[in-house]
């Protein structure tokens, strides 16, 4: 097995509000590898949008805690001082297309500039040459090249997402973060950006992390599934098995609540509210929901469960009598 | 004549009748009249009491400003909405009041659509005051309508501020707001667009338990055909302003006759595992202040289409009992 491109272990993130500690992230490992998509489920507030955050360091003054190992391409960049990160790393090996990234452009600054700005800045490139590389770029993701000198309000949602995607790729990281990128768009829209999303996948190398929480969708763009729930992940598994056999109550719950167009099966919900991270409940996290839960969930944390070649989940249903 | 002919035909069983509905809104250029935007172009439809109608389009095919014009939020410039056997059309003052106290709305961002400084008591209690409802009348229908929408135990939720509640809450309390008038109809416009997968199914799920409770009629506006699919009993396909297919929702959904549809179809993801790409309808919706009054207004993007298409003004046919389509094809 070749060195993953980003390995992460025990990741830690808390945030400090009035009310306590919200655990965010609560002792998160992954791995992943070159060229590969991994797809990251959850609910709102399950933390998935604070994992994104904190790999690109994107954090909040109120952070409590963050501990834990990241290794991007080698190297441990928790090590790194922000100032080390932001020159070194940010960009240059890993990059975010955020959520709601229509929204994420300068609306005073023309398209062309905002592209540059991270070549001028991170790769010291002139003026000149950046814009011809971002023209480059936006003839890439299927915008026509005369739109650099238009503002982003002249721009449809999908061109401004394009936008927003062309900007993570600019700077040819091997990493790129993306966060729920077609939440905000209609379907027709979205299956255009899923299209590019997987062309820009095979052309360019990348390896992704794909934020979503819809789980169809998932389907679309994943070598491998990491299911969050309350800051953990709760079942890790390979795409292929994963939709087929879903191992973790709450996985099997989140499938069976997906509407399908060809069968008519039973669609159901998972009754309840996500748990707050101010204080999540003792024992596995999930309990309160879970239609499975046994005495032994309300009292201790499920461990990391190997369930068949490179599938863990956390689920006392799986532990060894 | 021809009028009272039009109004006849509305089925006396429907609770809202649509016929002929135009909304064109000006450009202006220095306050002379330039040219017409054409959200809705021509949109005839009937909603049966207490069945849900689902409304089908991508961003730009006008069916907000349909479901507004229905609200009566937008004038229409032409065309006729009866209510109930009554034509609210060009409803006017005190009047106006009466159909608002009759059809509730559902707006798609719930975190926009509640005032951030009132509790849910004072968010559910306002439209009650307005329309004038004495006080233990209130207590008691605010009461009711959180139960409704199952956030119980109420006594935890009313003293709440929306920031203090879940997406999914918020647009519980945004529905509850929307019954305490006890209307006859509600249009929801996107009401999950903004909401977790989960928590999608949990909310449609609602407006099903509602309808059938209390035969409450729903106009449910959406761009996802997969929840149509389990959350209407008939749909109708908006196209550039107008409708290019409605039918019973089986029907539109196994056997779509529009080219339109079909693509919309198709570009919904389905967890299959194929490697193979999502197909999606090339190019945009047409602006539709530029739009040719001639035509098909899908001809460009269309991949059946044929020369006559260009030219031809296309009516909508009946292609089996309840179903149309407008599509030259079929003539």
């Amino acid at each position: 097995m070749p060195e993953p491109i980003l390995s992460v272990k025990e990741l830690y993130l808390y945030y400090k509000v009035r009310a306590g500690l919200v655990r965010a992230i609560d002792g998160v490992s992954f791995n992943l590898h070159n060229e590969e998509s991994l797809a990251i489920i959850g609910e709102s507030g399950s933390g998935k949008s604070s994992l994104a955050r904190a790999l690109l360091r994107l954090l909040p003054r109120n952070v409590h805690r963050f501990d834990g190992s990241v290794h991007i391409d080698g190297e441990d960049v928790m090590k790194l001082s922000d100032k080390e990160f932001d020159s070194k790393i940010k960009w240059k090996k890993i990059s975010i297309v955020p959520q709601a990234s229509m929204n994420a452009l300068n609306p005073v600054i023309k398209i062309g500039e905002q592209l540059a700005e991270p070549l001028i800045i991170h790769k010291n490139m002139d003026r000149k040459e950046a814009l011809d590389k971002a023209m480059e770029m936006l003839k890439f993701v299927g915008i026509p090249q005369e739109f650099v000198d238009r503002y982003p309000f002249e721009l449809s949602g999908g061109m401004r997402q394009r936008v927003v995607i062309a900007m993570a790729l600019i700077t040819q990281p091997p990493i790129i973060v993306l966060d729920e990128p077609t939440s905000a768009l209609d379907v027709l829209t979205q299956a255009s950006i899923m299209n590019l999303l997987k062309s820009i996948k095979n052309d360019r190398k990348v390896s992704y992390i794909f934020i979503t929480h819809d789980i169809a969708l998932s389907s679309e763009l994943s070598d491998n599934v990491a299911v969050m729930y309350a800051g953990r992940i709760v079942e890790y598994s390979y795409a292929d098995k994963f939709y087929k056999e879903p191992q973790h109550p709450y996985s099997q719950l989140l499938l069976s609540s997906v509407p399908t167009l060809r069968e008519n099966k039973d669609i159901k919900f998972i009754p309840g509210e996500p748990p707050s991270l101010l204080n999540p409940p003792p024992g596995c996290r999930f309990h309160p929901r879970c239609p499975f839960a046994m005495d032994v969930c309300r009292k201790k944390e499920p461990p990391t469960i190997n369930v068949g070649r490179n599938s863990y989940v956390r689920c006392w249903l799986y532990a060894e009598k | 004549m021809q009028r009272n002919k039009e109004a006849e035909q509305c089925n006396s069983g429907a609770i809202l009748c649509v016929r002929d509905l135009h909304v064109w809104h000006p450009i202006r250029k220095f306050l002379v009249v330039s040219g017409y935007v054409r959200a809705v172009d021509g949109v005839s439809f009937d909603l049966e009491r207490g069945k849900i109608l689902a409304i089908v389009g991508e961003s730009g095919s006008g069916k907000t400003t349909l479901g507004k014009t229905i609200l009566r939020l937008y004038k229409p410039t032409k065309g006729k909405i009866i209510f109930d056997g009554k034509d609210v059309t060009f409803l006017k003052g005190r009047e106006i009041r009466w159909y608002r106290r009759e059809i509730g709305y559902v707006q798609q961002d719930p975190y926009g659509a509640l005032p951030p400084f009132m509790n849910v008591r004072q968010i559910l209690e306002e439209p009650l005051i307005i329309h004038g409802i004495k006080k233990d009348e209130r207590v008691r229908r605010i009461r009711e309508a959180l139960e409704e929408v199952k956030l119980i135990p109420i006594e935890d939720f009313v003293g709440k501020y929306p920031h203090m509640l879940s997406g999914g809450q918020q647009q519980r309390v945004v529905i509850a707001r929307a019954l305490v008038l006890k209307p006859k109809l509600i249009v929801a416009d996107e009401p999950v667009s903004m909401l977790d997968a989960s928590v999608r199914i949990e909310i449609l799920t609602l407006f099903r338990e509602l309808q059938k409770r209390h035969s409450i009629s729903t106009i449910y506006i959406t761009h996802d055909l997969s929840t149509a699919k389990y959350f209407s009993d008939s749909v109708a396909v908006m196209y550039a302003g107008q409708i290019v297919e409605k039918g019973p929702v089986d029907k539109v959904i196994e056997e779509p006759k529009h080219p339109y549809t079909k693509g919309l179809l198709k570009s919904i993801p389905k967890i299959t595992r194929k490697k193979e790409k999502l197909y999606a309808i090339p190019g945009n919706v047409p602006d539709l202040a530029f739009l040719s009054p001639k035509g098909c207004p899908f001809y460009e993007r269309c991949e059946e289409a044929v020369e006559e298409c260009k030219e031809a003004t296309i009516p909508l046919i009946e292609v089996s009992d309840g179903e149309f389509v407008r599509c030259i094809k079929y003539l």
